[in-house]
């Protein structure tokens, strides 16, 4: 043990000499400058020893927090990731509907539901023909597209 | 103070016991524990590689992957296979007994059976309705299945794949190595529960989507085509039929259709998937179709013009001890039968003996040569699995009459395809414009490629291609082709009628391929269309085939909004007249009309049964003496005087 005081035995700092005891002058005085040190000392010790165990408590705090969070974002992370398979199947069978439904099988089927029926021989009307008998004759107007048949097929064919 | 000095002691010695275990197990042991604690945690989940889709050309689904479930068990946890059999069959819609045959089926005591299927892919009701069951050792687990929206159409076409996932025919073999993707994997740490342990080992492999397949068909003119094909079929009774429409300005094949005929057991039919594609996988003899390319050839080579006059006669025999050719319709009110045809009316006539005149002028090798400038006897630019590239004789080989043969289209096989690109050629004037079925391809990143347009090289000059199109606008005008006018447009077409080869030699007149091939508007060719009709009930590709060019090519037509050329009806009406005169409605019977066509068919079918069957009986009422000339007049019933000889019996 060193010869320094206990730090538990505190010395009064300004004990008054009892009569008839040696005079200590000098080591009082010295024990006297020493006692504020000492109390830094044991403050200082203090406040680190409670900021340690602030650290190692925050640290620890810190660290369980991070992996609750890190645990929780997986667990969502993994939820997203099922729900976007989810969103993606249904996407995948949603298309697979339009396109069954749009089909020309699905569409003569529904007509068919729908009491139409398939028609027969198409006949092709002549635009010559297509005045009835006795009819009002269809005038042609001069210039019409008509009338002027090459050149509007020639207008049409530079610009379909 | 002693008993506490003993408690100490003890629990000192407690726990440097329970610390020297844990330094044994963590320092002498501990690499071999953690190897086996991540050998239990460790899961990989292998990363299915979704199946690319195929598209129309305008990106409507024709075949897709979707997810769905399939139903397994793990025969080891059944408890009761007798009853979970039956309970499952009526759910799954699967044989009772074959469920119980994998339900029972534990394995050995060394090596147990965990894993049975028992029905891939299941619609979703029907999962839904096996999950409520609820018994013991059947799973669910998602599995990747092919889905084909658009039903049966264009089905020869897309092909099939395996449960698995390879594409067994059509496009979904010829593109797998595109559609099929690249597997992937993902290494995981998962908890007993099936749970991820975060943050540990974790290693992941994407799976590389299938690159999409856009292909250069119309879903819309696919229906079309199939549709006009099936009911021609129907009212013909046709064994079979094909289509195909191509894009004359860039060589897309829009429909390419197949059908098959009725048979005893099952009606007539559009091509399934696993079914031949026709157009592109079966062989003919052409007939009157090849003689597009002998006249266009004779044409280029100057031996001809369009209005070269020649004298036809009804038939001609090439050689002394060869059977003569002869035209398919008797010439009659010109004097012996001979005919003074110009090269544009042996066309439009479809004469047999006028084109071997003028094959006359061309030397074998010519001739030869020519078939093969078209692109007859190779494979089509279209990348298709098995395709052939059909038969050619060699001109070493063509004897006496391998040449009159080849010029009228027989002894030479092609495909469907084969010939519509001769017409395509002439149709984009003089220079070939290869099919193609590829349009584009999409890759995993939805970024679009197109596929290369094959680039044609130059058959005949501009100048032969325009004489030839307008012989062909006259078959169609006044010719063995009317019934394939269309209202508004002008059509270029050539009809074919070919008889079948028996396989003893010679050929049947009680078959025939019958055929039109022709494009429109004939005055700038958007849409080259070919229709073949295999036994179709004794009938002229004009009658039988031309009516469903029209329909398909006019429905192509409207589709795309092409303009219309003869809005005067010139050639239509010319036709409709030609055709009336012949007898012939020129229509594609649906409907109602096509219940009536299919009675009428039964009715004469039954007829000629009656009446073979009565010959047959007056044949053996006869009796022996008379038995030579029946068979005699058999033998010219199959063997029609009309026909080409065989050119095999002259090797």
């Amino acid at each position: 043990m060193s010869a320094q005081p206990s730090p538990r035995s505190r010395p009064a700092p300004h004990a008054t000499p009892r009569p008839g005891s040696p005079n200590r002058g000098d080591g009082a005085r010295a024990r006297l400058t020493v006692a504020p040190e000492v109390a830094r000392r044991r403050l200082r010790a203090r406040l680190l020893m409670w900021a340690a165990a602030l650290v190692t408590v925050a640290s620890l705090f810190t660290l369980v927090a991070f992996h609750v969070f890190e645990a929780q974002s997986a667990f969502k992370l993994e939820r997203l990731s099922k729900d976007r398979a989810n969103e993606q199947l249904r996407y995948e069978r949603l298309r697979e509907q339009v396109a069954s439904l749009s089909s020309a099988e699905t569409v003569i089927v529904a007509a068919a539901k729908l009491g139409m029926v398939q028609g027969g021989t198409v006949v092709n009307l002549p635009v010559s023909s297509a005045r009835p008998p006795g009819g009002p004759r269809v005038t042609v107007q001069p210039g019409s597209p008509s009338e002027s048949y090459d050149k509007t097929k020639q207008a049409l064919l530079a610009a379909p | 103070m002693r008993r506490l000095g003993v408690c100490s002691a003890l629990l000192i010695l407690g726990f440097g016991l329970i610390a020297a275990r844990v330094g044994q197990l963590q320092l002498a042991s501990g690499a071999k524990y953690k190897q086996l604690s991540v050998k239990l945690a460790l899961h990989t989940i292998p990363l299915t590689a979704q199946r690319g889709s195929i598209f129309d050309r305008n990106g409507r689904d024709l075949a897709m992957s979707i997810e769905k479930t399939t139903v397994y068990a793990d025969p080891t946890l059944v408890t009761d296979p007798v009853a979970e059999a039956a309970r499952l069959a009526p759910v799954l819609h699967a044989d009772e007994h074959a469920l119980l045959q994998g339900l029972s089926d534990k394995g050995t005591a060394a090596k147990p059976r965990h894993f049975v299927y028992l029905a891939h892919t299941v619609d979703d009701a029907v999962a839904r309705a096996a999950q409520a069951l609820k018994l013991p050792g059947i799973g669910f687990v998602p599995e990747s299945a092919r889905s084909y929206p658009a039903g049966a159409v264009a089905a020869s076409v897309i092909g099939r794949v395996r449960s698995d996932g390879p594409g067994l025919d059509g496009i979904e073999r010829q593109y797998d190595h595109l559609l099929a993707g690249k597997s992937g994997e993902l290494v995981v740490e998962q908890d007993p529960m099936g749970h991820d342990i975060p943050d540990t080992q974790r290693t992941r492999v994407d799976a590389q989507r299938g690159t999409d397949v856009v292909l250069t068909v119309d879903e819309d003119l696919q229906w079309q085509a199939e549709y006009s094909l099936l009911d021609q079929v129907k009212a013909t009774g046709a064994k079979s039929g094909m289509a195909v429409v191509v894009d004359v300005t860039n060589g897309d094949v829009l429909a390419m259709a197949s059908v098959l005929g009725a048979t005893p057991t099952t009606p007539a039919a559009v091509a399934g998937p696993g079914d031949n594609n026709a157009p592109l996988t079966d062989l003919f003899e052409p007939g009157s179709t090849n003689k597009l390319i002998t006249l266009s050839w004779a044409l280029e080579h100057g031996h001809v013009t369009a209005d070269t006059k020649f004298l036809v006669p009804e038939s001609i025999q090439v050689e002394p001890n060869v059977a003569p050719y002869h035209d398919a319709e008797p010439h009659t009110g010109v004097p012996n039968g001979i005919e003074k045809w110009t090269t544009a009316d042996i066309v439009r006539e479809s004469s047999n003996v006028g084109t071997i005149e003028i094959a006359q002028r061309m030397h074998n090798q010519e001739l030869a040569d020519g078939l093969r400038a078209f692109g007859l006897g190779k494979q089509t630019a279209i990348e298709w699995p098995y395709q052939p590239a059909g038969l050619l004789l060699s001109p070493s080989r063509y004897y006496a009459t391998g040449k009159y043969s080849t010029a009228i289209g027989y002894g030479v096989a092609v495909t469907g395809i084969q010939m519509l690109d001769a017409f395509a050629t002439i149709a984009n004037g003089g220079v070939t414009r290869p099919p193609r079925l590829l349009g584009a391809t999409i890759d995993a990143k939805g970024v679009r490629h197109a596929a290369a347009v094959p680039a044609g090289s130059r058959v005949v000059s501009p100048n032969t291609a325009s004489v030839m199109t307008q012989m062909l606008e006259g078959v169609v005008a006044n010719g063995t082709g009317a019934c394939a006018a269309i209202p508004s447009y002008v059509v270029a077409g050539k009809t074919g009628t070919a008889k079948k080869a028996l396989a003893t030699g010679g050929y049947t007149d009680a078959a025939t391929m019958a055929s039109f091939i022709g494009f429109a508007p004939a005055d700038h060719p958007r849409f080259a269309t070919l229709v073949v009709l295999d036994e179709n009930n004794l009938r002229y590709g004009g009658e039988v085939a031309a009516p469903v060019f029209s329909e398909i090519t006019q429905f192509a037509l409207q589709q795309y909004g092409v303009t219309p050329s003869d809005v005067k009806n010139t050639q239509y009406s010319a036709a409709r007249a030609v055709a009336a005169a012949a007898g012939n409605t020129c229509a594609v019977p649906h409907g109602s009309d096509l219940v009536a066509a299919q009675l009428r068919l039964q009715a004469q079918q039954a007829a000629a049964q009656n009446q073979s069957a009565g010959a047959a009986q007056a044949g053996a009422g006869a009796g022996g003496a008379t038995s030579g000339r029946t068979g005699s007049t058999a033998g010219a019933g199959t063997t029609t005087a009309s026909l080409p000889p065989d050119p095999s019996k002259h090797t």
